[in-house]
Parts: structure tokens; C-alpha cells; sequence
């Protein structure tokens, strides 16, 4: 009985858990920046994501957000008209040259970073994991290899003497249960 | 106890024993390292048995690793990014050194959760052991953790849309929360705080909880493998089952922890992992580590919630599993039920990952 009412409590409170957990949740509304630097960096952001045409179109929307944002403080707009010109030309090298170079003045008066802020200045693209391997590169392969090879070895050195089914063998062919007590026994040898 | 049996008569009545043994004794005399050699099944040598061995083990090389990328490491969010940059591309090594860490943690988490699902399968959850679970279980947990907070150190936009995430769960928790939440502490950057966290508390965490871990293992012993004889309690291997010292054992697992470290080497030399851009506030472009698509897929369908929900609802099973499985089998053939509900769990964790590859990921942040 008591048993059972653990039980109902326990499903009662698995069934109300993601209600009462999420009771203080609130709706953040729309937090689109309004900043025209965050969204020159936003754009430069999508570039080096994506330069598939994809990633070019939100760049663009980035980019003509910055130029119609009223928040153009530190934000050299010319050259962000320039950038915007050299991606409809499908140059994105150097619009992102140009992007970067247009919020120069205002990431140079920033603070340090403090709470959630980014405190990043220049995007660049992603960073490769490796190119063409090198000598260190195969050395250290060879190296790996090696120790992989002497792990295999020392695990098969090292196996067990006898195998699970050859436990069973030599443990007699006795069902798992064969030597435990009755149910009825082990609640007697342990009374509450 | 016999003078036999001390390590000065051991080497007495032995008196050819080599340099490394009598060496061995001398240090066993005062650290008394020998008590390592209690009696431990045969059965627990073979691999599944020794997969909670083997996430120890790459536990140990993240710590190693983790030790020398923090000395060109900067928590600052205006040179996280750059210092990683920097580190790869100009210290000789520390690709490769960065590529073993990477690949240690999906190592670590990924033998974590074949133990926690070996344990399951064997029922070696099961009384006495409900507590040393609920420590696994806490442990694994943990190195969910470590994952997340090491994603966010590389300060890219996964990891900081990963943060974002982060602390708007933070606030849909409310006061639970408010450690994730960067009003906790305005004046800090939220990345050091995480750095902290990968670094000391994590880290410190989970040498605890493994300490832990292995002393109830001693002192409940390794469980009776469900396919074995068991004795008359039903609780420990037969006694007539040969048994090994449990030195044997770590022998064993360091064999196979060599396996693991020349693989991850290999790894770190053919795939190691790229840095991103640095993050753009505002933004949420980019798909989370793979350990997390499974709650991401529920955050597509639910939002942000689904997150909470998902998680949730997986460690507080996990956590109630051994009191509400009462069953005392341990074979998976005589537990139809939670072999069931393990396989739904099982099932729905590897579709939800899977459909991750045929959504269109929604936008959820500042939503």
C-alpha cells in the first residue's frame, strides 16, 4: 500500500514537473538590434558562415538594415554603401574587407566586455581544422598508431583466463537464479 | 594476518624477488598501495565490464590535455577566440594537443553512456548498489556539462548561441536559474564564469563523485554478471567464480585505455576540430554538438521548454530508475518492462538526433 502511494506521487509529480519548471517562462518579444554596428557585424557574421548565394542574400539584409538603422554611430557609411555595392558585384572578399573597415571607429571606444556581451571586433572566417598534413603531423600518426598497437597487444596479453561462457561452463549449468533464496525468504532476513 | 602477509615478510621469505618487487614493497610499506589487490570477479575484466574504467581513463587525458590548453588559453571575450586561433596556428603541438582534448571528451561521453547503458542491461543498479547509480548518474550528467561549457569556451557562434541558449533557459527556470543568467554577476563576463566551471568545478566535481564511485564499488563489490551463478544473497558473483586482484583489472583497462589514446591521436592528426567565427550578438545560424540534437529537435517542436522537458525527463527517470524497478533479475530476458521502457528511451534519444539532419532548425533565441 505504501508502496503504491510512492508510486502515485512519484507519477504525479513526473506529469506536473515540466509545468511547475517552466512557470516563470516569459516571452522576450523581438530583440532585433537596432545598433548599426552589430548589424554591419551581423552581415560580416553571415559571410563567414556561408558565401553561398544564401549566405550572401542575409548579408544584403544586414547590410541595407545598417544603412536605413537611425543608430549609425561610429559607423562609416560610405564605405558600408561600398560594401554593399561590392556584394551585389559578388566580391566578397573585399566587401567584407569594406564591411569591416566601416565599424572601426565604433568597436575602437568599446568597453571591455561584461555579462552575455561578445567583445568580438574583427570576424574572420572559420579557422580549418588542418590542411595537407605535415611531417609533425605523420610523425605523430605513426606515433598514435604505435600506441594503439601496443594497447591491442596488452589487452589480449592481459584477457581474462576464462571467458563469460566458459564461466558458465565451469560454474555448472545451474539456472542464474538457482542459488538464490525465495523471494519470501530474503524479505524474512530483512524485516522492516 | 600472518608476517607472511606483511610486505617485510613477504620479502623475507622470498629473498630472490627483483629490484622492481622488493622496490614495489618498500613503496607499499608506506602507501600501502597493495590494498589495491582485493579480489574482483573474472567476469568484470572482460570490455563492457571494464567501460566505466575506460571513461576514467579519458577522463585523465582531458585533464592532461585541459592542463596545457589552459596556459595559452584567454577567458576574455575579446581574445577567447583569437587565443585558440593563436595557440593552433603558432605553438607547435597545440593542434594536436586540442584535437586529443576534443576527441577525448566525445570519447568520454560516449563510454559513459554505453557504461550507464551496460549497468542498465546487467541491473547492477540494483540493491545494494541504488546509491553508487544515482553517483553515475550525477557523473554523467556532469560530463553533459563539460561538454556544453567546453563548446562555449571556443567562443564561436555554436558556442555562443549554445550560451544563449543557456541563459534563457536560465530565466525560464527562474531563481533555479539565476547562476546561468549573466545579472548573477553584471560586472563579469559570463565566459569566465564558465571557464571557472569547466576548469575547477566540473573538473573537481567529478574527481569527487569518481572517488566516490570506486570506493562503493569496492565496498559493494563488482555486481554478478546476470548470465553467472550468483551467491546465496543473490547480490555478489558466486563464490566459486575464479576471481583476479583488481590490479589485474586496472592492467587491463590501461590496455585498453592505450587503444583509446592512439585513436584519439590519430583523430586529433586527421580530423581535429575548427575554430568558428568569433559570435555575433543577435544571430543563431549554426546547429549544436551532436550530443545535444536530440533536445534540440524537441526545442524545434516545443521551444525552448522542449529543452527542459527532454533533459529533464531523462535524468529524473535515470534517477528513479533503481527505486521504482523493483525487480530483483538481473538477466535483460526476465525484465520485460524496463527493458521496454529502456529501449523507448533508447529509441526516441537516436530518432529525435537523426531527424536533427531533416529539420529546418527554427529561430528560438530572444523569441
Amino acid at each position: 500500500m505504501i508502496r503504491g502511494t510512492w508510486r502515485l506521487v512519484v507519477v504525479t509529480i513526473l506529469a506536473l514537473a515540466p509545468v511547475t519548471l517552466t512557470a516563470g517562462a516569459q516571452a522576450h518579444g523581438d530583440d532585433e538590434t537596432q545598433e548599426g554596428y552589430v548589424l554591419v557585424q551581423q552581415a560580416l557574421a553571415h559571410l563567414a558562415h556561408d558565401v553561398s548565394s544564401d549566405g550572401i542574400d542575409l548579408a544584403m539584409e544586414k547590410v541595407n538594415d545598417a544603412l536605413e538603422t537611425e543608430d549609425q554611430e561610429g559607423v562609416d557609411v560610405a564605405e558600408v554603401e561600398q560594401g554593399m555595392h561590392a556584394l551585389e558585384a559578388d566580391q566578397v572578399d573585399q566587401a567584407r574587407t569594406l564591411l569591416q573597415d566601416s565599424i572601426t571607429e565604433a568597436l575602437a571606444g568599446r568597453p571591455l566586455a561584461t555579462g552575455y556581451e561578445t567583445g568580438t571586433g574583427v570576424v574572420p572566417v572559420e579557422l580549418p581544422g588542418r590542411g595537407p598534413l605535415t611531417g609533425s603531423d605523420w610523425l605523430v600518426m605513426v606515433l598514435s598508431v604505435g600506441v594503439a598497437g601496443l594497447g591491442v597487444w596488452l589487452s589480449v596479453r592481459f584477457r581474462p583466463h576464462e571467458s563469460v561462457s566458459a564461466l558458465r561452463l565451469l560454474l555448472g549449468t545451474k539456472p542464474v537464479t538457482a542459488n538464490r533464496p525465495k523471494r519470501r525468504i530474503r524479505i524474512a532476513r530483512h524485516p522492516r | 594476518m600472518t608476517a607472511r602477509d606483511t610486505p617485510a615478510g613477504r620479502a623475507e621469505s622470498t629473498p630472490h624477488r627483483s629490484l622492481a618487487r622488493r622496490a614495489l614493497d618498500v613503496v607499499d610499506e608506506r602507501m600501502g598501495i597493495r590494498a589495491l589487490e582485493y579480489p574482483v570477479p573474472e567476469h568484470a575484466n572482460n570490455l563492457t565490464w571494464s567501460l566505466g574504467g575506460v571513461t576514467a581513463f579519458a577522463f585523465v587525458v582531458l585533464l592532461v590535455t585541459g592542463v596545457l590548453l589552459a596556459q595559452f588559453y584567454s577567458p576574455q571575450p575579446e581574445t577567447a577566440n583569437q587565443s585558440l586561433r593563436d595557440m593552433v596556428t603558432n605553438v607547435w603541438g597545440m593542434r594536436f594537443v586540442r584535437g586529443v582534448h576534443y576527441w577525448a571528451a566525445q570519447a568520454m561521453y560516449v563510454t559513459a553512456a554505453l557504461h550507464l547503458i551496460r549497468v542498465f542491461l546487467t541491473g547492477s543498479y540494483k540493491r545494494p548498489r541504488e546509491g553508487n547509480w544515482l553517483v553515475g548518474v550525477a557523473m554523467f550528467g556532469l560530463i553533459i556539462l563539460a561538454l556544453f561549457t567546453g563548446t562555449v569556451l571556443k567562443w564561436d557562434q555554436e558556442g555562443f548561441e549554445a550560451l544563449g541558449h543557456n541563459v534563457e533557459l536560465g530565466d525560464l527556470l527562474g531563481g533555479a536559474g539565476l547562476w546561468f543568467s549573466p545579472d548573477f554577476a553584471s560586472r563579469v563576463p559570463i565566459l569566465v564564469r564558465l571557464y571557472g566551471a569547466h576548469v575547477v568545478m566540473i573538473p573537481g566535481l567529478i574527481l569527487v563523485l569518481v572517488t566516490l564511485h570506486a570506493l562503493l564499488v569496492k565496498r559493494h563489490r563488482i555486481s554478478p554478471h546476470p548470465d553467472l551463478p550468483t551467491d546465496t544473497s543473490g547480490d555478489q558473483a558466486s563464490p566459486d567464480e575464479p576471481t583476479e586482484p583488481f590490479t589485474h583489472h586496472l592492467r587491463r583497462v590501461t590496455a585498453f585505455g592505450l587503444v583509446l589514446t592512439g585513436g584519439l591521436g590519430i583523430l586529433a592528426v586527421l580530423v581535429p576540430p575548427a575554430i568558428g567565427p568569433p559570435p555575433v550578438d543577435g544571430l543563431e545560424i549554426t546547429r549544436p554538438p551532436w550530443n545535444f540534437w536530440w533536445m534540440f529537435t524537441l526545442e524545434n517542436w516545443l521551444g525552448l521548454p522542449g529543452i527542459l522537458y527532454g533533459g529533464g525527463a531523462l535524468f529524473l527517470l535515470l534517477t528513479l530508475l533503481p527505486f521504482v524497478d523493483r525487480n530483483p533479475q538481473r538477466s535483460w530476458r526476465r525484465r520485460p518492462v524496463a527493458m521496454s521502457l529502456g529501449l523507448v528511451v533508447l529509441v526516441a534519444v537516436v530518432a529525435l538526433t537523426l531527424l536533427m539532419l531533416a529539420i529546418t532548425p527554427k529561430t528560438h533565441l530572444g523569441m
